[in-house]
């Protein structure tokens, strides 16, 4: 069987346009199988007319499932038992039914993401501030290579930390 | 949890209500989205994942119990607490209407 990388811009911004892309490229025979490092791996088959649901849900019981299967829903994938994709035909109704659950939806990624970036946005100002200090080149190396890898843990963060807390101001303001 | 939790404040979103109604009779969720969309005659329907979040949240907040269920699939009911939150936030509604027929004058306010 074929397969087809999609690569993904961060759930945190892009989540509905790439569910979209994903029922367009459904439609030309090539469907999700799972959740690959920064994006999605699509295998080839028949097309389909479906649509893709995504939730997020830590360590869901078989009730969660359940729910989905008997509403229509059918459990594509899942990452590191938190982030999960379903899919149901065209007549499946919306998995978020109110906007009180919507919101809920977003705000504990919010709260994870922003707690991380914290942390690490604390560390970078105390690397930051070790600089002050004349090192041997070897350590000045090493604090480089340890502050890189901070700002990156730090950019991986904080933008989706910005972008959950934008979409769930969005979704209380516009319900 | 959301800081403007409307659990806290006694009151209970629209799913909520309908959903602590349809455990007035133990039920598994299925057949609680069912209920309710069977009741409000297709007015109200609640996906799964609503469902999922709400059933988590009244069992924290205690408004509801899992019964030891014979099958796979876990049953809920009402408990004290939830129906009397409940009975409360129905008076609530209810009051809520009879200010806005009195207002609009119309059938309904006695």
């Amino acid at each position: 069987m074929r397969q087809k990388y999609m690569s993904s811009w961060g759930l945190a911004f892009a989540e509905e346009r790439e569910m979209r892309k994903l029922e367009r490229m459904a439609a030309k025979g090539w469907h999700l199988k799972k959740f690959a490092p920064l994006g999605y791996t699509l295998v080839e088959g028949e097309p389909e007319d479906v649509q893709y649901s995504l939730d997020y849900r830590t360590r869901p019981d078989e009730d969660y499932f359940d729910l989905f299967a008997s509403s229509g829903w059918e459990h594509v994938t899942s990452t590191g038992d938190e982030i999960h994709i379903f899919k149901g035909n065209r007549d499946a109704k919306p998995i978020y039914s109110d906007v009180e659950t919507t919101e809920e939806k977003y705000h504990d990624m919010e709260r994870q993401m922003g707690r991380a970036a914290l942390i690490l946005g604390i560390l970078w100002i105390a690397l930051f501030s070790l600089f002050q200090f004349d090192w041997p080149t070897v350590v000045e190396t090493i604090l480089i290579g340890i502050q890189l890898l901070v700002t990156i843990g730090l950019v991986f963060t904080g933008l989706p930390y910005i972008g959950y807390r934008f979409k769930r101001k969005r979704i209380s303001r516009e319900g | 949890m959301p800081r403007t939790d409307s659990l806290e404040l006694g009151e209970l979103t629209d799913s909520m209500f309908y959903i602590l109604l349809a455990l007035t009779t133990p039920r598994h969720g299925y057949l609680v989205m069912q209920f309710v969309e069977e009741t409000t005659r297709g007015r109200m329907q609640i996906g799964p994942a609503s469902m999922y979040t709400i059933i988590k949240k009244l069992l924290n907040a205690e408004l509801i119990e899992p019964m030891d269920g014979d099958g796979k699939k876990k049953n809920y009911r009402i408990t004290n607490k939830g129906r009397s939150i409940l009975t409360d936030d129905v008076k609530r509604r209810q009051a809520m209407v009879e200010d806005a027929c009195a207002i609009l004058d119309m059938e309904g306010s006695r």
